[in-house]
């Protein structure tokens, strides 16, 4: 989906953005796992999608598989888990990174 | 409390409570009319937020029938289909079970190893030996002949599922359980007594083995939930140090 560029959008608020996203992913994996015993559970879908501002996870519920107690598979769950973690981390790094420079533009402007 | 951190914490309670059922399964494959269990979750939902883990609702005993094996014991019994014994302690409470390995007390009555007394059967004092045919009429044998001397009656419940367990072995009848009807044994389709055998515990080894590895694995996928759980909020911590 294509956004146009709106002059609020900035570095710090999609890279904080996509932080909170991770967040998001990362409580849908561990909700999944935590009911990969529970009987009749349709695990959830993280479902990303571009805003205004960045990046936003919505959450949905799968279509039960008939033949089964519940539709969780541990190992891609376990995936998720990694996944949301480093895609948290470089967010993290994008914020620093936006911080940084932020800073050095600031100095910059003090020694001017 | 955050969010994914509790999930993946419930999530590890849950295998833990799920390891301990198993183990316990485990445990009492070897014993006579036992009754494997399992744990049942429900995924745990909060106003406003939607799932936020899972909670154990408790056990669900299953009542697959168990092997029937050869004994030795004098007054061995075993039930081929559905129904259990009716049994009852001194005050004349009654309990079921499957478990058939009763000896004679001294006053003619069958017990089992709980001392609870078989519902509907005194052997008397004079009698030799004793013999249960498929369809629990009870003959004993004297010096003078074979005469019956009762029939042993097997009961039944509506939702047998929801009879309170107490040991694996021995259960109650609760209200959702719904009252007790005698199972008329013998017939062609319906269920026959075995004298001279036992009911072995309905618990596979093989299978509750597979169960632990995949709660031990389910555990672990859970913990490194709460790993990656605390190591981004160990990131979101440090950011302004960053």
């Amino acid at each position: 989906m294509a956004v146009a560029y709106h002059s609020s959008m900035d570095g710090m608020a999609w890279a904080t953005s996509a932080m909170v996203a991770a967040r998001t992913r990362l409580e849908i994996a561990t909700e999944n796992l935590a009911n990969v015993s529970t009987e009749g559970f349709r695990r959830l879908i993280a479902r990303g999608s571009l805003t205004g501002s960045g990046v936003a996870v919505a959450r949905e519920r799968a279509l039960a598989v008939m033949h089964l107690p519940n539709n969780v598979d541990a190992i891609a769950e376990m995936i998720d888990v990694l996944a949301a973690q480093r895609s948290f981390e470089s967010a993290q790094k994008a914020v620093t990174a936006i911080d940084r420079s932020r800073e050095k533009a600031a100095e910059a402007a003090r020694i001017q | 409390m955050d969010r994914a951190l509790f999930a993946a914490a419930s999530g590890m309670v849950a295998q833990q409570r799920n390891l301990e059922t198993i183990a316990d399964n485990l445990a009492n494959s070897g014993v006579v009319g036992f009754k494997g269990s399992a744990q049942h979750f429900d995924e745990l939902i909060a106003a406003g937020e939607g799932g936020v883990g899972t909670a154990s609702r408790g056990t669900r005993v299953f009542f697959a029938q168990g092997k029937l094996a050869r004994s030795a014991g004098p007054f061995d019994l075993a039930i081929d289909g559905p129904g259990f014994f009716t049994l009852m302690d001194s005050r004349g409470h009654r309990f079921y079970s499957r478990d058939g390995e009763f000896s004679r007390a001294a006053d003619g009555s069958l017990r089992n190893a709980h001392d609870l007394k078989l519902a509907g059967i005194v052997l008397p004092s004079d009698a030799l030996a004793a013999a249960v045919a498929p369809d629990g009429t009870v003959r004993a044998s004297f010096t003078g002949g074979t005469r019956a001397i009762g029939r042993i009656r097997i009961a039944e419940f509506p939702a047998s599922e929801c009879l309170r367990s107490i040991d694996g072995t021995l259960f109650e009848a609760t209200h959702a359980s719904g009252k007790p009807r005698e199972v008329l044994l013998g017939g062609d389709d319906a269920p026959k007594l075995h004298f001279g055998m036992l009911e072995e515990s309905n618990v596979t080894v093989i299978d509750a083995m597979m169960q632990i590895l995949t709660a031990q694995r389910a555990y672990e996928a859970n913990a490194k939930g709460v790993q990656a759980a605390d190591e981004m909020l160990r990131i979101a911590n440090n950011l302004q140090r960053a």
